[in-house]
């Protein structure tokens, strides 16, 4: 009972925040100076062109009716229309989505096949060699953005190999996957430096506690004592962890879309603010906002089958 | 379930934090914060002398002369209006530093004030200012900072400003907590029966005990903003053309990059040589300050 | 005397604390019998703790160690040993906190049978078997369904007997005790200390059990030692001790009264704290403190004397100490 009710209610405390995310990018983009009307009508439009666009819109509606009519919308799906393409926001954002899928997830799965043997390996020969190499590494890849560290993979990697396209998405499976495959590396080289420094610190608490001095006193040892003890131990942490990058994540996506030129939603959202497309940015706003909240909440459930403290601790 | 830094040393009794405030403090810190140090004060140089090192105006275009290899004219050949590249990313440290520092200082102090404020007077002050605080958390910070920038427009102060709403809650946590810490402590209660106005008793006794903390925080901070103001200058969102700026080189140069390969990677380096001399300082004090 | 369990001679551990080292233990002799209880009087930041962990090899990372240690593993005289010889065989230890000495992660059924399937090749049910059955050893009631329960579903004082049933779960020799008591209510604590007492006497076992609180190891130890600022400072019986200290200190901690947080002692009629373990005072360690310190106190080297056939003190004074002074 304990646990399932520990996820219930973890659910129903997402609600009021995705009421609070829907507000606060309604207002944000409510202070957005230009004039919506102008930019759908053109420059060239009249006083009364524009009257007409804003009645359409229902601008000159108070803005609680504007907020209550967003907010029934979106609950519909309906994310409005692009100012450029005149194409509905959600059927833009469904064309895109994948791409960004694709990398999120392929970028994870680099990040979590880098960081976690370097984390561990950091954590069991602390203050050695190895440890020290890791940090300093680490250290690196903190300083390098991403988007230079995509361009230098071109140029030291795909240009010279011609393995691997310089831009652009494929069709088939084998196209995207070498497609996707440079855009994950960087995204994984940006996040990797994050949880090997987390799961590092993480597995060294573990191993400094109480109950792994009892087990090694038993002697449980080797690696028994790691699987056993530690890993399961540190588990909890390390999702913690991976969940917390994900607005890292995002960003990255943003900025490696427009490097590696994906047609994905970062992308899609560089290309809305700089044309200043006011729904579309809206709309992937939202988008991501979920995201975040969909995988904190996500991470709260698995840390819960992880640990089974939970169900006193809330 | 926390467990306790010490508790792998209980029979030790606890070595007291060390503060910068100290005599020896400086001279106990690891090495790595002294290598960091000068890293950075090479940039700030830079930065303060770009108008006397750099060999050409950043904004004069030659379209005689574009996309000019390296030469004993142009150290690092020029871009595609044939601006000079060398004189152009020294004159980049001064919007890329100033942005950077700013960014990263202006959330510090807005944090550490509102997080002693919540500390020391507690009640509805704290409840509100740690509930703003929960708000701000809860939303993607890099996504939120596209976000106020789309919403504020282009340019420095925005950039400031939206780093300024996200990043103060960090600071105003490790404040609170801190100041909680030390409020009950025998020298600030001393002072308090002593009749030192409140004000007085936080500068005088709570903020030589917090500012520690901070400073560990700070100079990674100031790694993210400059990584971010590169990142949004890239994006085209930040800094507006035709102002140097270290990210919106790197994209400019990134379409010349089978044949003018350094267009686009010396810029980059730039950025991870002051991001390597930041984070040294991060790191060294933490463990300085923690040891 | 019965024959020799352990023996620790000279003891040393240094500590890296910043970027200087500390020496919380600084030079500890013991030696135990077969069957004997040990007690370790101290207070915290004595170097009792560090003592009794070296012994089992459970040392915070980076502590250096020297100086001798043997245990008789069979029926031997005390050989030289490392860790991995006695983790599981000789040796077993409970801690201070039952709660995180415990996996969180694991039923504490499954723990106590860690052992047995290790040591003694068990299978599952069999290992199952033999921890239910060491449950009820330690007074645990309904063992069988309280195995399946998490850490953090029992009480401060059944954790303990968890810990200490895992403890027993690899038939040790000798067990040490880090303050167990300390963290439980007062009635529990007498409980454990039965329970301590049973087994010891039940399994012939040795222990050796450290604590700030005199009055505890009054219940249980058959001999004393006082440490103080990572030396022994006095020896001997517990009913001698007790009625007659042979050191300055002995007497402070006899006459101190246990305050509220458990863990440390208000010394009665001594002022100040136990020193920093970075800056030891020179001479006798506890000369700034004591009401009977003379000059040349603080010139004599420690070195702790045969002051009865089986007693010891390091007070270079105890004769004056003896008359009460003065």
């Amino acid at each position: 009972m304990g646990r399932f009710g520990f996820v219930a209610r973890r659910l129903l405390q997402t609600i009021p925040m995705l009421f609070g995310i829907v507000l606060v990018v309604f207002l944000v983009l409510q202070i957005t100076p230009g004039d919506p009307a102008r930019q759908i009508a053109g420059l060239r439009a009249s006083e009364a062109d524009l009257e007409e666009v804003r009645q359409e819109l229902g601008l000159n509606d108070p803005i609680i009716a504007q907020y209550g009519r967003y907010v029934g919308n979106v609950l519909q799906g309906d994310l409005g229309y692009s100012y450029k393409s005149r194409k509905p926001v959600a059927d833009i954002i469904g064309d895109r989505i994948s791409v960004t899928v694709w990398l999120l997830s392929t970028g994870v799965l680099m990040t979590l096949l880098i960081s976690v043997p370097l984390g561990v390996i950091a954590a069991l020969r602390k203050d050695r060699m190895a440890d020290h190499a890791i940090r300093g590494f680490g250290l690196l890849g903190l300083s390098m953005p991403a988007f230079w560290t995509g361009v230098i993979l071109l140029l030291l990697v795909a240009l010279p190999t011609g393995w691997f396209p310089a831009g652009g998405f494929g069709d088939t499976f084998g196209e995207k996957l070498r497609a996707i495959f440079l855009p994950a590396l960087t995204l994984a080289i940006g996040s990797s430096p994050f949880i090997i420094r987390g799961l590092r610190a993480a597995m060294i608490s573990v191993m400094e506690s109480d109950y792994i001095s009892t087990a090694r006193s038993i002697g449980v040892a080797g690696g028994r004592l790691v699987r056993r003890f530690v890993l399961r131990n540190a588990a909890g942490p390390g999702v913690t962890l991976v969940a917390i990058e994900i607005g890292y994540l995002l960003f990255g996506a943003v900025v490696i879309e427009t490097t590696f030129a994906l047609p994905g939603v970062g992308q899609g959202l560089v290309i809305a603010a700089q044309g200043r497309d006011l729904p579309s940015v809206q709309g992937y706003t939202l988008l991501f906002a979920l995201v975040v909240v969909a995988v904190y909440l996500l991470s709260d459930i698995v840390t819960a089958i992880l640990d089974p403290r939970v169900e006193i601790d809330t | 379930m926390t467990t306790p830094a010490f508790e792998a040393v209980p029979d030790v009794p606890q070595i007291v934090e060390a503060s910068l405030a100290e005599p020896g403090a400086w001279r106990r810190m690891p090495k790595k914060v002294w290598v960091g140090l000068v890293i950075v004060a090479l940039y700030v140089l830079v930065a303060l002398l770009a108008p006397v090192i750099a060999p050409y105006d950043p904004l004069a275009i030659d379209t005689a002369n574009r996309l000019a290899s390296p030469d004993s004219a142009h150290l690092l050949g020029t871009d595609e209006l044939g601006r000079d590249i060398f004189s152009r990313l020294l004159y980049a440290s001064r919007v890329d530093l100033p942005i950077g520092f700013l960014g990263a200082l202006l959330p510090a102090l807005v944090g550490t004030i509102l997080g002693a404020i919540a500390g020391f007077f507690g009640r509805w002050v704290d409840t509100a200012i740690m509930r703003t605080a929960d708000v701000v958390q809860a939303f993607p910070a890099y996504i939120l900072v596209i976000v106020l920038v789309f919403a504020l427009g282009q340019g420095s102060g925005s950039i400031i400003l939206a780093f300024t709403v996200l990043a103060w809650v960090i600071y105003a946590r490790i404040i609170r907590s801190e100041v909680l810490r030390v409020r009950d402590r025998d020298y600030v209660q001393a002072a308090r029966v002593a009749g030192l106005r409140r004000l007085r008793i936080l500068r005088v006794h709570v903020f030589p005990n917090v500012i520690n903390q901070t400073l560990v925080y700070l100079p990674n901070d100031i790694v993210f903003a400059t990584l971010a103001l590169a990142a949004f200058s890239f994006l085209g969102l930040g800094i507006p053309p035709p102002t140097p700026e270290w990210g919106a080189m790197i994209a400019e140069g990134q379409p010349f990059l089978r044949t003018n390969w350094w267009f686009a990677t010396v810029p980059g380096l730039v950025i991870v040589g002051l991001g390597l001399g930041l984070s040294l300082i991060g790191e060294g004090l933490e463990e300085g300050l923690r040891a | 005397m019965t024959k020799r369990l352990l023996e620790v001679e000279d003891l040393r551990i240094t500590l890296q604390a910043g970027s200087g080292t500390i020496t919380p233990v600084d030079g500890v002799n013991l030696a135990l019998g077969r069957g004997e209880a040990l007690g370790i009087a101290g207070e915290s930041g004595s170097g009792k703790s560090l003592t009794l962990k070296s012994i089992i090899g459970l040392l915070p990372q980076g502590a250096q160690v020297e100086g001798n240690l043997r245990f008789a593993l069979g029926d031997e005289s005390p050989i030289p040993y490392t860790s991995t010889d006695v983790h599981g065989r000789g040796i077993s230890i409970i801690f201070q906190e039952p709660m995180t000495a415990l996996n969180p992660t694991m039923r504490v059924g499954d723990l106590i049978a860690e052992g047995p399937r290790i040591h003694e090749g068990l299978s599952k049910t069999a290992a199952r078997e033999r921890a239910v059955e060491l449950m009820r050893q330690v007074g645990i009631p309904a063992p069988e369904r309280r195995a399946k329960m998490w850490p953090h579903q029992l009480s401060g004082g059944l954790r303990q007997r968890v810990m200490i049933a895992t403890a027993l779960s690899t038939r040790p020799k000798l067990l040490l005790c880090d303050e167990p008591t300390t963290a439980l209510d007062v009635s529990i604590q007498d409980q454990i200390l039965g329970l301590l007492q049973e087994i010891r006497i039940n399994l012939g076992m040795s222990i050796i059990f450290v604590s700030h609180d005199l009055a505890v190891l009054g219940e249980l130890c058959d001999r004393l030692a006082i440490m103080y600022a990572g030396q022994i400072v006095e020896t001997g019986p517990t009913d001698d001790v007790f009625t007659k200290p042979n050191h300055p200190y002995t007497e402070a901690l006899m006459t101190s009264v246990p305050s509220f947080d458990a863990t440390s002692v208000k010394l009665a009629g001594i002022e100040g704290h136990p020193p920093d373990p970075r800056s030891f005072p020179p001479g006798c360690r506890f000369s700034p403190r004591c009401r009977y310190a003379r000059e040349d106190c603080t010139e004599a080297d420690f070195e702790l004397v045969a002051t009865d056939a089986d007693r010891s003190s390091a007070c270079i004074h105890t004769e004056v100490f003896a008359e009460g002074g003065r």
